[in-house]
């Protein structure tokens, strides 16, 4: 996610990949999944070709193409007079190729750009939307926050970008340290290592947070009266305020629906008032946008809008392209059985999603779906045909701001492989579908050029040259083709970051999510319930990439991340239903039947099965319940021995 | 030909005489996630073939390996830590060296490294059972990658053969590079910073310190002094040369004890012994 990477080349060829050192997105490091990147073209699942895949109930066969008739084949459904849309599925919006998209839709009659619900996570128009703030964006000023309150995101384990990660690393020690909160049922990583693990039951996340609220608003933790001041619904002496609304979570009245003790929901609110910056950070993929409104309604209270280690505004980068561009849409509010034609962008959104949730909005009858990816992995296995694009190293391409960062930045890639001659960018996909069209597309390396240069002509910001490690005002440098040059050397632009900060931003805080229904939404999102005799299946996927090869080896060959598709259970709960350790059992739910592996683990909540959703495996997603919210990560269960 | 000159008769024109080094490393425990970078790094630099489908945690060859530890403790109190577990260079007494009957394990005294020599071992497998921490690895199957992805083998490292054991050398390749840049440069001796080992190298969040632990001034040479570092395995005495930290008192506790079982659960620990 935008970190610069410097290749150790043979002969031309890559054979290793470390961080730049003092680079400002990566900090100078690499994840595990960075440091094999120049293994990806060699991937066993790797693409070389477009295939057409026939679909039939004892599997898929996937025939060789090629791209002139695969394409041939899209032209002919989409210019079809069928009813319903023509839909790209854009798994990392605000790219140079995302705007190119946008224009090839928006000269469709029925053209849809679709984003899923969150990229890495985030979904930076619910914050927008929470906040009052139409035009600006907010990142997360993680690093600099003293009290880290997380639902479910993955703090410790690859949330945000590997700068912001390694810095909260780093600020865990010392006198000033900062303190990690994990809410969440999931014994995940980060609730393994966090200072403080606070097991709520499954889906009453929202409950605790707004059960936090009413502590501070009740102990006047919080400025009251600013609050009122910049907000139309925090109390406004109706009976659907927000101070209402919390009025009915008291921490007396919700422990017991938690599992937690009033009084450590009290002793969280005042170390949150107490230890700040305090900042709360959520996985939006795996919670409701009601949900995530609760959560960003406590970061209001902990005065974390606007501040330096809360969330901070950013400015947003140019667009390449100035001609019509059809509007970003996310997924989930894309209707059911709406698209016949689905064009799925290779690039992973960082949050893992059931297939189910694409194929819902599909319509009925002989949809198709095009998948771009470079690998028969993860969704791609559904699609009618395979037109594989460039991967990792094979092409040009750009990383605009990460969501999680609260500064601009922006940075470019150019190809040291040589594509594959049956693999096609997708851009010219695009360029061929949209041939008889009048829409021109020129080739990606003009478009990021003409991206810099307007980036260049905006004066503002820093630029990291990662040839000589310095860093330079981008007033100091002397035209857009420095700028290219440098940015195509791993450099990379970023936002004067003080700056930003001390623009003035005239909040109006939506407390309601400024719906009209929003106080009865809230409620209705404390009171998914789990409880019961049965088992709740949580599917467990920190991060989702396409792994390597020594990746997928080493996974395999140590115990330091469960393989796909194993089932943690506790002991207790595993004996009531007759499993051993290592045993294979049969999991079950009101949508499917898969098989799994039995892992004990006595720090696993009892009456839950906590699922690895594995990289190409997608059985245990296979088996959630998409709920009206379209959330799925909480679906009962029953588990047999196999 | 000789080397008249030197006086030597290896055909090196001036044998150099390095300053004695014991190299070692530092794990700050409480800094390691478990993100396994380190083990991507020294598989990647140390060209490990991604092994077949079939190879198991005790077939396959993770020569930096990252253990989970807990404090034994059930659900909610459960705490955990992770262990990024080489070769732990054992300075004393080195088991695997004196158990090899063919000579294929050296403890080199100029740097402190365990050497191991793959043609020299014939595969018996006695270093394997000799190691106290369990990081020797075999090669059960012959080295074989991806169609392609032999491209992408580091040029400094040779891949092992099948039937050989193999382990961590703290990248010893490197230390050979960093000599010759310095002789290239006309120095006695390395700058430190021209020697780390891949994982030292790459971990994210500078969990690892590597260095001189003659040198006291070295930042591994401190941090191994501290209270809070310690060794594995330590009342073997065998002096490994890889310390870990950890400020938690009960990560600390567990090491010294015997068992991995918390000291309030009785009846677990009467299982593990009877």
């Amino acid at each position: 996610m935008a970190c610069g990477v410097r290749t150790r080349c043979v002969d031309n060829q890559p054979v290793s990949l470390t961080g730049i050192p003092d680079h400002p997105i990566s900090g100078g490091g690499l994840c595990s999944i960075g440091l094999g990147g120049h293994l990806l073209p060699y991937h066993p699942s790797r693409l070389l070709q477009p295939y057409k895949v026939l679909h039939n109930s004892n599997g898929t066969n996937s025939v060789p193409v090629s791209s002139e008739e695969s394409i041939s084949a899209i032209i002919g459904a989409i210019s079809s007079s069928r009813q319903g849309s023509v839909a790209i599925l854009d798994g990392q919006p605000k790219r140079t190729i995302s705007f190119a998209y946008r224009k090839f839709l928006a000269g469709l009659a029925d053209g849809l750009y679709v984003i899923p619900p969150t990229t890495h996570g985030v979904s930076t128009e619910l914050i927008k939307n929470v906040i009052g703030e139409k035009e600006t964006s907010f990142g997360f000023d993680i690093e600099n926050a003293r009290t880290i309150l997380s639902f479910g995101a993955p703090v410790l384990d690859g949330w945000g970008t590997l700068g912001q990660f390694s810095r909260v690393v780093k600020n865990r020690s010392g006198k000033d340290h900062v303190k990690i909160i994990q809410v969440e049922s999931i014994h995940s990583r980060t609730a393994q290592l966090a200072d403080e693990w606070v097991p709520v039951k499954p889906g009453t996340e929202a409950a605790f947070v707004l059960a936090i609220a009413d502590v501070m608003i009740e102990e006047r933790l919080c400025d009251i009266q600013k609050l009122k001041a910049h907000s139309k619904d925090f109390d406004n002496n109706s009976s659907v305020s927000f101070t209402e609304l919390v009025k009915k979570f008291s921490s007396a009245n919700v422990s017991g629906q938690m599992g937690i003790p009033a009084e450590r929901i009290r002793e969280i609110a005042r170390d949150l008032a107490s230890r700040k910056p305090s900042l709360v950070v959520f996985d939006g993929s795996s919670f409701s946008r009601d949900e995530q409104i609760a959560f960003m309604d406590l970061n209001i209270l902990l005065g974390a809008v606007n501040t330096k280690g809360g969330l901070i505004p950013r400015t947003g980068l140019p667009a390449p392209l100035e001609e019509k561009l059809a509007e970003e849409t996310s997924l989930i509010d894309v209707p059911d059985h709406s698209i016949r034609v689905l064009i799925l962008d290779g690039a992973e959104s960082g949050s893992a999603f059931p297939w189910q949730m694409l194929e819902q909005k599909l319509v009925t009858n002989d949809p198709m779906v095009v998948s771009l990816s470079p690998y028969f992995t993860g969704i791609a296995r559904y699609a009618d045909y395979l037109i594989p694009s460039p991967t990792y190293l094979e092409s040009y391409g750009d990383s605009p701001t990460p969501p999680t960062v609260s500064m601009a930045s922006y940075s470019i890639s150019r190809p040291i492989l040589v594509t594959p001659n049956e693999v096609v960018e997708p851009l010219d996909v695009i360029r061929r579908i949209a041939r008889d069209t009048d829409n021109e597309f020129p080739q990606l390396e003009t478009l990021l050029k003409s991206r810099v240069t307007k980036i260049f002509r905006e004066r503002k910001g820093f630029v990291f040259d990662a040839t000589s490690g310095k860093t330079a005002r981008l007033s100091d440098i002397s035209s857009a083709e420095q700028l290219t040059q440098i940015l195509s050397h791993g450099g990379c632009w970023y936002e004067d970051k003080v700056m930003s900060r001390s623009k003035e931003i005239p909040t109006r805080f939506q407390f309601l999510g400024g719906d009209d229904h929003g106080f009865e939404k809230l409620s209705a999102a404390t009171t998914r319930n789990s409880d019961g005799p049965g088992l709740v299946l949580l599917p467990y996927a920190a991060t989702v990439a396409q792994p390597h090869q020594l990746m997928e080896k080493l996974d395999r060959e140590s115990d330091l991340r469960e393989s796909g598709n194993t089932a943690s259970i506790n002991p207790e709960t595993a004996s009531r239903f007759s499993l051993s350790d290592g045993n294979r059992a049969t999991l079950k739910t009101e949508i499917g039947i898969t098989d799994i592996k039995v892992k004990l683990d006595k720090a696993v909540m009892p009456g839950i099965i906590q699922a690895t959703v594995g990289s190409d495996e997608t059985n245990i997603l296979e088996i959630c319940k998409i709920e009206n919210d379209s959330t799925w990560r909480i679906t009962k269960a029953e588990i047999l021995p196999a | 030909m000789a080397n008249y000159e030197s006086g030597n008769s290896s055909g090196v024109d001036k044998v150099i005489n390095y300053r004695k080094a014991k190299y070692g490393m530092v794990i700050d425990v409480d800094r390691c996630t478990g993100c396994g970078a380190c083990m991507v790094a020294c598989a990647v630099e140390n060209n490990v073939p991604p092994a077949p489908s079939t190879a198991t945690d005790r077939t396959g060859i993770t020569p930096m390996r990252v253990y989970e530890v807990d404090n034994g403790l059930p659900f909610p109190n459960n705490k955990s830590v992770f262990f990024p577990i080489s070769c732990q260079q054992c300075e004393h007494h080195t088991p695997c060296v004196s158990v090899c009957p063919q000579n294929a394990v050296e403890l080199d005294q100029s740097t402190g490294i365990v050497g191991q020599i793959p043609v020299r071992c014939f595969g018996c497998r006695y270093c394997m059972v000799a190691c106290p921490y369990h990081a020797r690895y075999f090669n059960w199957w012959d080295p074989a990658w991806p169609n392609g992805m032999e491209k992408t083998l580091n040029p400094d490292v040779s891949p092992r053969m099948r039937g050989v054991v193999e382990k961590c050398n703290f990248c010893f390749h490197r230390l050979q590079a960093a000599r010759s840049k310095a002789a290239v440069e006309g120095k006695k001796d390395i700058d430190p910073a021209e020697y780390v080992p891949a994982c030292v190298e790459c971990c994210p969040t500078r969990a690892m310190a590597f260095g001189d632990l003659l040198d006291s001034d070295s930042k591994a040479s401190r941090f191994s002094r501290d209270k809070n570092s310690f060794r594995l395995l330590e009342n073997l005495g065998t002096e490994p040369k890889v310390y870990f930290h950890s400020e938690q008192e009960w990560v600390r506790r567990l090491i010294e004890s015997k068992t991995t079982f918390a000291e309030n659960e009785p009846a677990e620990r009467e299982n593990a012994n009877g």
